[in-house]
């Protein structure tokens, strides 16, 4: 019962006030204050488990965590959907094209996926997921280990998109 | 036991909606995935009441089972729309030279791959004279200026 009013506060706040900062349209803001906060409930739900005479077991521990989960994915997901992916901003561009009675500017739109692509490749290099040598792009262990997990993933929902 | 069956529940869940994906195209693997989480999660729901009563032990299960579900959308919505994952499941299969990626998933390929899943999805209608947004598409833009002025996320020009 604590522990879900303790969400609904973490929620309040962010709402009453913390939206209204500057600081927090940042996504690493936005991911630190959910990810902060679930790290602290399950360090003191877990080490309540403990405390001698606790009458916690780990099944309502689990339940703690997974109802943290749950508010904090389903936040992030609604944050960084509103912020707008490619899909959101291709349909504004057609919008705009319509509403001006012209054709959708196609270079414009691939404009978008040319920053896309770049800043992707980059970024799976920083994390050290992809690899460049030579003029070859290839994996790293890692990114092995989470392309096999995307692979699987793909093949149990029949996912096919000509990769 | 209420972990067990949480787990359990979600296997068959998996298991149930890989089927679905692989007999029939449509609806979407998002409503294929409500619609059969849905069933096995009420069915987790009445096993859990008949096992444990009503207590944190069936909360905790069926939080448990949301949690899973949650996340499995979540990660095959990314293996369908993320650049990065499409292109970590090209390099599964080998390496590529800088170029051929780049021609490969050109740009063009990006934007036709996604105008292709908004027509599919109802968003957008091909005409003659190009495409033209549908009542839904123009419900989803006002949907999503409602979010960005919730989140107070930067406003885009009109």
């Amino acid at each position: 019962m604590w522990y879900a009013l303790y969400i609904a506060a973490h929620l309040v706040l962010y709402f009453a006030v913390l939206r209204h900062l500057q600081a927090f349209r940042s996504e690493r803001t936005i991911f630190l204050y959910h990810a902060l906060s679930a790290i602290g409930v399950s360090l003191v739900v877990i080490g309540s488990l403990f405390v001698p005479g606790s009458d916690v077991d780990l099944v309502w521990v689990i339940g703690v965590i997974a109802l943290h989960g749950i508010y904090s994915t389903t936040f992030l997901e609604i944050w960084s959907l509103a912020e707008g992916g490619y899909s959101l901003q291709i349909v504004e561009h057609i919008a705009r094209a319509n509403r001006l009675g012209q054709e959708p500017d196609a270079e414009a739109l691939q404009a978008i996926g040319i920053a896309k692509q770049g800043n992707r490749l980059a970024g799976l290099v920083s994390i050290g997921l992809v690899r460049q040598e030579a003029g070859r792009v290839a994996l790293t262990p890692l990114g092995r280990i989470m392309a096999w997990c995307f692979t699987s993933l793909a093949w149990l929902t029949n996912v096919q998109d000509g990769v | 036991m209420a972990i067990l069956l949480a787990v359990g529940y979600f296997v068959v869940t998996v298991i149930l909606h890989a089927i679905w994906c692989r007999v029939s195209a449509r609806p979407s693997v998002v409503v294929k995935y409500v619609a059969v989480g849905g069933l096995t999660g009420l069915g987790l729901m009445a096993h859990l009441l008949s096992v444990e009563g009503l207590t944190y032990r069936t909360v905790s299960g069926l939080l448990i089972f949301g949690l899973a579900s949650e996340l499995y959308i979540f990660c095959f919505t990314l293996i369908i729309s993320s650049v990065s994952a499409i292109l970590l499941r090209r390099l599964y299969r080998g390496s590529v030279e800088t170029a051929d990626l780049a021609e490969s998933y050109s740009p063009r390929w990006m934007v036709e791959l996604r105008l292709d899943r908004l027509v599919e999805n109802g968003f957008l209608v091909r005409t003659d004279e190009g495409y033209q947004l549908t009542e839904k598409g123009h419900n989803l833009i006002r949907t999503f200026g409602k979010l960005r002025a919730i989140f107070k996320h930067p406003h885009r020009a009109p």
